[in-house]
């Protein structure tokens, strides 16, 4: 449902419900209507990561064993073969 | 020759990985057992290029690899496979919208030192929940579906072993929208909000710790057009290690 109002003064400040060291100095709406757009732009390109922590990408990667064999056989290379917990490739793991 | 795989895949009995692939991991591991290696589930091998256990890399990988190489003496060539970005986003319907997550803990080295990624489709049902379905003037608000909005605020932890992104570990959330201009139809609108939630580091274990983030960002759309969405952390906090987070609309290959 829209509003033609101010959000509630109540859902403004629930952030301080957020407990321990962020409702000690909540800034929900701290940055001005004027300025929101371009510091979102801006801050998401920053938090992008940079080339030295994708390095992983500049290895040619195959994500299954089959593959890597026949590869391996094919162009007589030794594989390296990483098993793992999660996914590597996204740092979830 | 480089691979890598998700256990998961491997070992759970709903991963994706087919027989085929299972019974190949199987024979590595027991031929590793059978050459005295120190099979685990998380290791880095490297095999012969028919694909037998050689050896298995330990803190010293770059030694072991060396070694490797002084052991095959591969002809020195590009790589076999181009190499590429390794998280892309997932293919989905055309009328989707999928969202680029970037998480990452302030502090660096160990599990702070990469950041994650995460990938979230929001479907035409998901993301037409998200806009108003009337028209809207400068300075009204509305506030985000609680669903829709778990959806991609489950995924607001920092670097975790755990990755279980359960919508279940939220205990409050809210976004909120306001208009701040409209022009030619496309409305511009902030969005405010937090999360909580608890999240467990190691998974497995019962000692979820205490998360809170605040958030803004910015919501770009047109009258029944997927939106263009932007949100970032302003402070967000797991335990004791703070951290942030960067979210944004990229284009998507297309499903069927």
């Amino acid at each position: 449902m829209i509003q033609d109002r101010r959000p509630p003064r109540a859902a403004r400040i629930l952030g301080l419900l957020l407990g321990g060291v962020v409702a000690t100095s909540c800034s929900l709406g701290t940055i001005s209507d004027t300025r929101v757009v371009r510091w979102v732009e801006k801050t998401v390109e920053e938090r992008q990561p940079p080339a030295e922590d994708k390095r992983f990408d500049e290895i040619g990667w195959v994500t299954d064993i089959r593959t890597a064999i026949a590869l391996g056989k094919e162009f007589n290379r030794p594989i390296f073969l990483y098993t793992g917990h999660g996914r590597i490739n996204t740092g979830r793991c | 020759m480089c691979a890598y795989i998700v256990n998961e895949e491997y070992y759970s009995k709903n991963g994706g990985a087919p027989p085929e692939e299972r019974t190949e991991l199987q024979r590595i591991q027991q031929e590793g057992v059978a050459k005295k290696l120190d099979v685990g589930m998380v290791r880095a091998w490297v095999l012969t290029p028919d694909g037998h256990p050689y050896d298995i890399l330990d803190g010293a990988a770059l030694a072991g690899l060396q070694r490797a190489v002084e052991h095959f003496n591969p002809t020195p060539g590009k790589p076999v496979v181009p190499p590429g970005p390794q998280s892309v986003p997932p293919p989905a319907p055309a009328d989707a919208i999928a969202l680029h997550l970037i998480s990452r803990a302030n502090d660096r080295g160990s599990w702070g030192e990469i950041p994650a990624e995460d990938w979230i489709v929001l479907t035409r049902s998901d993301w037409s929940k998200l806009v108003p379905t009337v028209n809207v003037n400068p300075g009204e608000w509305w506030e985000l579906d609680r669903g829709v909005s778990a959806k991609i605020l489950m995924h607001f932890y920092p670097q975790t072993e755990n990755t279980d992104a359960n919508p279940d570990r939220i205990v409050k959330l809210l976004l909120i929208a306001k208009a701040l201009t409209v022009k030619d139809g496309v409305v511009t609108a902030r969005i405010d909000g937090y999360v909580m939630m608890h999240h467990v580091f190691y998974p497995g274990r019962n000692d979820p710790q205490r998360l809170g983030a605040e958030i803004v960002g910015v919501m770009t759309f047109a009258p029944n057009n997927p939106p263009s969405l932007e949100l970032v952390t302003t402070k967000a906090y797991h335990g004791q290690r703070w951290f942030t987070v960067a979210v944004r609309t990229v284009p998507h290959a297309t499903t069927r």
